[in-house]
């Protein structure tokens, strides 16, 4: 399969004669790699939930940020490369400063993905006045959950520079079970206490190591307080709970 | 503003930046961009519309070059007649840059559309306009802007600048070259300024008329006088006097003719 190829799979901005990008497709492969990220929206808010993958017991599981903040109304979670994903939070946070500066008010969630979006294909040779961004597609896919004029939303942006706007979505190496299990669990008159149920019902349903507070982190958006991400306290609630109801 | 335009380093012209002699013996070469164009524009805002309204005349020293230069212009219009738009901005000052700045505002908003997939907000555009002229601070736009539109509420919304991007929301606002004229003519009829309740009390007792949002009608006839009033004092305001009112029904331009002399 791979030798078949092998001539179009190089050049980032070649198409092969199927009418393929291979770095692309694999940028896609590089996320199915990493851990499981879920992202739940209801009418009272957003949850994210990602599971962080403790490989050591000596690791600081406080060190492994996979949920991050883009402005008050805005947070993401992500799933693959992390790194590539700090370069596309960054851009983020700096289009959504730049929109208050100008327009004092927030930037609305959709054209945050976007920005995201037009900069996750901005990859491959650039351009003489253009200043070298990235020379390979970014190896991260995105959960972005905020809240606007138009309520609570949650976007999934990938590497090929495409976004959809989901209900509940998945991503990650769980994302095929996890995605499959909230098809069956949403519908639209769930709670934000409800939506953090089935978050972490649904990871711990796909990871491989047993769910605790330590290993999983949620967030959520909410209209009132914002972006905010779980402390200890009610992650250990939250886990608690959990192990309670089943 | 006027008397900053008016310090020309030659005291034959007449607001041109090319007219300098050519016969002194040690030439002094100078670029002087702006000229002042003169006239004056107004707006007043209500309950649920906001009259920006200016006078059409544009003048260079003593010389008139045009009878109708607009100087109200609608913001982020569907086409070039401004079908559509639910912003107004005025300019008074030098007319090139007060066009230059319109261009590039109506640009924005148009393209804030697209991006963001909903109509600017007036508060919005207030901020915009305000950064737009900043980011010229040392080479400024040589313009007295005022934006008016609605608020989320539908209320009358109206925001004066100056060159270089201060901003303020208020009831009224007059700028440009009779605005010395206009302004405390309209503390006193729109903000009811030095006007008391007729036997309320003797003295400091004396109670204040209280202001509140004014009927379009009385507005109207107010733009009115204050511009016919102008046009007596002023040698650089006359010809023509534009009125937009905005409502939520959309935007209406009244023209009506002023003394030509």
């Amino acid at each position: 399969m791979f030798i078949a190829r092998s001539e179009y799979d190089r050049g980032i901005n070649t198409f092969s004669p199927e009418g393929r990008l291979f770095q692309v497709e694999y940028s896609l492969e590089a996320i199915k790699l990493g851990s499981t990220a879920i992202g739940v929206a209801t009418s009272e808010g957003v949850i994210l939930g990602v599971e962080k993958r403790v490989t050591s017991t000596l690791l600081e599981a406080s060190s492994v940020e996979k949920i991050v903040e883009i402005d008050q109304h805005i947070g993401c979670a992500m799933s693959g490369l992390q790194a590539d994903a700090r370069n596309l939070v960054e851009h983020a946070r700096v289009e959504s400063q730049n929109h208050s500066f100008h327009y004092a008010e927030p930037l609305r969630v959709e054209s945050c993905t976007q920005a995201i979006c037009d900069l996750a294909l901005r990859f491959g040779e650039t351009g003489d006045d253009e200043e070298s961004v990235m020379s390979r597609p970014f190896g991260v896919a995105l959960l972005i959950a905020g809240f606007d004029e138009d309520g609570p939303q949650l976007y999934h942006a990938e590497p090929s520079g495409t976004f959809y706007r989901y209900d509940a979505k998945a991503i990650g190496s769980g994302s095929e079970g996890a995605q499959a299990e909230l098809q069956n669990e949403y519908h639209r008159s769930l709670t934000l206490a409800e939506a953090e149920t089935l978050v972490l019902k649904t990871l711990k349903q796909v990871m491989e190591e047993k769910l605790d507070a330590k290993n999983v982190q949620l967030a959520s958006v909410t209209k009132e307080k914002g972006f905010r991400i779980h402390n200890d306290e009610e992650m250990g609630r939250a886990v608690a709970q959990l192990g309670g109801n089943q | 503003m006027t008397s900053l335009v008016n310090q020309q380093p030659h005291s034959e012209a007449i607001g041109y930046s090319f007219s300098q002699s050519t016969h002194a013996p040690n030439k002094q070469h100078s670029f002087y961009p702006y000229t002042d164009n003169g006239g004056s524009t107004l707006g007043i805002t209500g309950a649920d519309f906001a009259i920006l309204a200016g006078d059409t005349r544009s003048v260079a020293g003593y010389n008139i070059n045009s009878r109708y230069a607009p100087k109200v212009f609608k913001i982020g219009g569907d086409d070039e007649t401004g079908e559509g738009a639910h912003i107004l901005l005025s300019v008074v000052g030098f007319a090139a840059d007060g066009h230059a700045l319109k261009e590039r505002l109506d640009a924005v908003v148009k393209m804030y559309k697209y991006q963001h997939g909903k109509p600017m907000s007036v508060r919005a555009c207030a901020q915009r306009l305000s950064t737009i002229l900043y980011q010229k601070r040392f080479f400024p736009y040589y313009v007295h802007a005022i934006l008016a539109g609605l608020d989320e509420e539908g209320t009358g919304a109206l925001y004066s600048y100056d060159p270089v991007g201060s901003y303020e929301r208020e009831q009224c606002r007059a700028a440009g070259s009779a605005a010395s004229l206009i302004m405390p003519f309209l503390d006193n009829q729109v903000n009811f300024k030095n006007q008391y309740i007729p036997g309320s009390g003797e003295g400091h007792a004396l109670e204040p008329k209280k202001a509140g949002p004014l009927p379009r009608s009385t507005v109207e006839q107010l733009v009115r006088d204050a511009f016919t009033s102008a046009v007596e004092r002023h040698i650089e305001v006359g010809d023509g006097l534009q009125m937009m009112v905005i409502t939520a029904n959309g935007i209406e331009e009244i023209y009506t003719p002023l003394k030509q002399d």
